[in-house]
């Protein structure tokens, strides 16, 4: 027990030097505690009832300090540009790049218990990344013919593991895989629209998202169909 | 694998959730020596296999959000985090409740989704015999009565509302659902549903409800105010004004916070919102969510008339919009409504994202219209050689807004209030009022500022 507060008369328990209402140096506790039971509160000795945890962020700092560096980025950032006129280029890469990278940590960090949900983020974000490259650099339709056709594969690649070495639980990724195949079939649009130089790295992402998907159908239709119940219930 | 579809309130719980309101509410029981973690593990062990409802994690379908039965089994952990932090993660499958041990303290948080207070405190109760039984088995092996019974206590089954209410054959539209439930339970009564027992007169626009502003804490952790006070007492001062001790405890709440708050202006009434636990008027075993809410209304004193705040004057308006809303007509026309919303066929169809969003969206006008909300667990009986070994139970949700728990053990009430805010003037006001009558008051408050926390003993 603290002590007694002088100001709204309660006796506080724990181990505060002044009333944690009131804000009122406590003095000795007054004996007409409700302690008629014979479980009395916790002593003195006995560690307050709730723990003083850490404080995990602190609200204000942090929006203080993420304000003043983005304000520091955006203001560096025209002088940067006045100074080094050919390199606005690399410079803008680089910020691509920085953005994509803090997408990703963002993306780690909100789902970082879910791998399924974490590749199709990243396939998503990977691409746009290389598409806005594409845009920058006015080069021949790399993106579209080399740099989304891999990260679609080596995507499926990815979550075959996952789900068929690692062996989480299948029928919990089932609906996820078939997402991120349909999604691997995006290439194909690439080709029939004659948006790349070389068909290749398409057909192949095509292929393997077709195959991975017919062999889920076949030797998973089961936990497929239950998986697709359980979500689709009305 | 067995599922079953999200009763009714949790929909609205996960709408609900978010950053700072964590709709996680935490039961304690405070013993008479250090808690022993291994044996509070092995006593979990047992309960567990006794309440398969615990062993459900949560999951989201593309129309409704379902429990599903997991393998995973619960590990007793210490006490050394924030209260009533976040139990259900949309991209994990963890059991939706924990048990925590830190000095003489054993605590149960709960995610409100998988069952209310009734529901989890049959489950603390059997935990705190169990875990007492096994500390003390030489005389309890010798009245072989404190022991929990074994066999299943809450199945993983369906909801009590689904139970009560299947509302029609589902092809009725949700007007006409509503309609016809509340015309039956009017004849029933024998009132005009339009004319039914509800408050003198209306609540207030959203803007006129009094609201409670103040400065966050810096992580958002709630802070939480327990106030012991001992029960005959106050249920004296209750039974003075003649009233209950739920709602004489709200109108003392309410007192408070107009002596710590001056109302803005056009702010013209307070609300309270009150749940009522419906298994008094429509019984089952059913540990799952199963309660309706009522929100009360005081009236604040026209702007000028500088009229002193009267407590009984508080107290007989609550009462006498809560006594009407204590019967099964009234509470089963409010069910059949909610009901007919989750069953209406255009609304099933509407995929959950969106319903999500639009609970969310009405969640927070509800929040616009309520200065307060309050929840009473009643009274604790455990058996006797259980209870002489347990002192002060304590009950605190978390919060959005000001908010009061109650619940009392043998002749110990606890009062928990949370909120997100780290002010405290109500609260000292709250005590006072029983200090000044004599009294005595005992107040446990957590540590949520930086220099709070910095100040406390390592």
């Amino acid at each position: 027990m603290s002590g007694h507060c002088p100001s709204c008369g309660a006796d506080v328990e724990g181990t505060w030097q002044a009333c944690p209402l009131c804000r009122v140096g406590l003095v000795a506790a007054s004996t007409g505690t409700p302690d008629a039971a014979e479980v009395t509160p916790a002593t003195q000795a006995a560690p307050e009832a709730f723990p003083a945890a850490p404080l995990r962020f602190h609200r204000r700092k942090l929006r203080r300090l993420l304000i003043v560096a983005s304000v520091a980025v955006v203001v560096a950032s025209f002088p940067v540009q006045l100074a080094l006129p050919d390199l606005v280029g690399p410079v803008r890469t680089v910020w691509l790049s920085v953005a994509t990278l803090w997408l990703v940590v963002l993306a780690t960090a909100t789902r970082r218990r879910n791998v399924g949900s974490l590749v199709v983020w990243l396939v998503v974000l990977l691409s746009l990344a290389a598409a806005a490259w594409d845009l920058v650099t006015g080069g021949p339709a790399w993106a579209t013919t080399w740099a989304i056709p891999a990260i679609c594969t080596s995507a499926n690649l990815a979550l075959g593991i996952v789900i068929w070495v690692v062996r989480l639980d299948p029928a919990e990724h089932l609906a996820k895989l078939a997402l991120v195949l349909l999604f691997g079939l995006v290439p194909g649009l690439f080709v029939i629209f004659g948006w790349v130089s070389v068909a290749l790295p398409s057909l192949v992402c095509v292929g393997f998202s077709l195959a991975l998907l017919a062999l889920t159908i076949v030797l998973r239709r089961r936990e497929l169909g239950q998986a697709l119940h359980r979500r689709l219930q009305v | 694998m067995k599922w079953v579809r999200l009763d009714n309130s949790a929909n609205i719980f996960l709408a609900a959730r978010n950053q700072i309101d964590t709709k996680v509410f935490r039961l304690s029981a405070e013993l008479d020596e250090e808690i022993d973690p291994a044996v509070l593990q092995q006593a979990l062990d047992v309960v567990f296999e006794q309440y398969p409802l615990f062993r459900a994690v949560l999951r989201r379908g593309v129309f409704w959000y379902y429990l599903q039965e997991s393998a995973r089994t619960p590990t007793v952990v210490a006490d050394d985090a924030p209260t009533v932090t976040h139990l259900y993660r949309f991209d994990s499958r963890e059991l939706l409740f924990r048990v925590l041990y830190r000095g003489r303290r054993i605590s149960l948080e709960i995610f409100h989704a998988l069952t209310d207070g009734t529901g989890s405190l049959w489950f603390f109760q059997d935990l705190l015999t169990e875990y007492v039984g096994r500390r003390h088995p030489e005389y309890f092996d010798a009245a072989g009565a404190a022991q929990p019974d074994p066999g299943v206590k809450q199945e993983f089954a369906v909801d009590a509302y689904t139970h009560w209410f299947r509302a029609g054959t589902g092809r009725t539209s949700f007007a006409a659902d509503a309609a016809s439930a509340a015309e039956s339970a009017a004849e029933l009564a024998g009132v005009d549903p339009d004319a039914a027992p509800g408050p003198r007169r209306r609540t207030p626009r959203l803007r006129g409800v009094m609201r409670v502003r103040g400065v966050h804490s810096p992580d958002l952790r709630t802070r939480v105010v327990e106030v012991t006070l001992p029960v005959q007492p106050v249920l004296a001062l209750a039974r003075a004004e003649g009233v209950s001790l739920t709602i004489y405890l709200t109108a003392v709440f309410l007192g408070a916070l107009l002596a710590a708050r001056r109302p803005r202006r056009g702010e013209r009434a307070m609300t309270v919102s009150v749940p009522i636990n419906l298994r008094q008027f429509f019984p089952t075993d059913s540990g799952r969510n199963f309660f309706a809410t009522t929100l009360l209304t005081h009236h604040l004193p026209e702007a000028g008339t500088d009229r002193p705040v009267v407590l009984g004057d508080i107290c007989r308006e609550l009462d006498e919009q809560f006594r009407p809303t204590l019967s099964r007509q009234w509470l089963e026309r409010r069910i059949r409504r909610l009901v007919g919303f989750e069953r209406n066929p255009i609304l099933r169809v509407i995929p959950r994202p969106l319903k999500d969003r639009v609970l969310s969206l009405a969640n927070r006008l509800t929040n616009r219209g309520t200065t307060a909300a309050m929840s009473n667990l009643g009274r604790v009986s455990l058996p006797e050689p259980v209870a002489a070994h347990v002192g002060r139970i304590f009950f605190h949700v978390s919060a959005i807004r000001p908010q009061f728990c109650m619940i009392s053990h043998r002749d110990q009430l606890t009062v928990s209030f949370t909120s997100p805010f780290v002010e405290t003037d109500y609260h000292a006001a709250f005590v006072r009022h029983f200090t000044g009558r004599g009294i005595p008051v005992t107040v446990n408050v957590t540590r949520v500022t930086e220099g709070e926390i910095a100040a406390a003993p390592r």
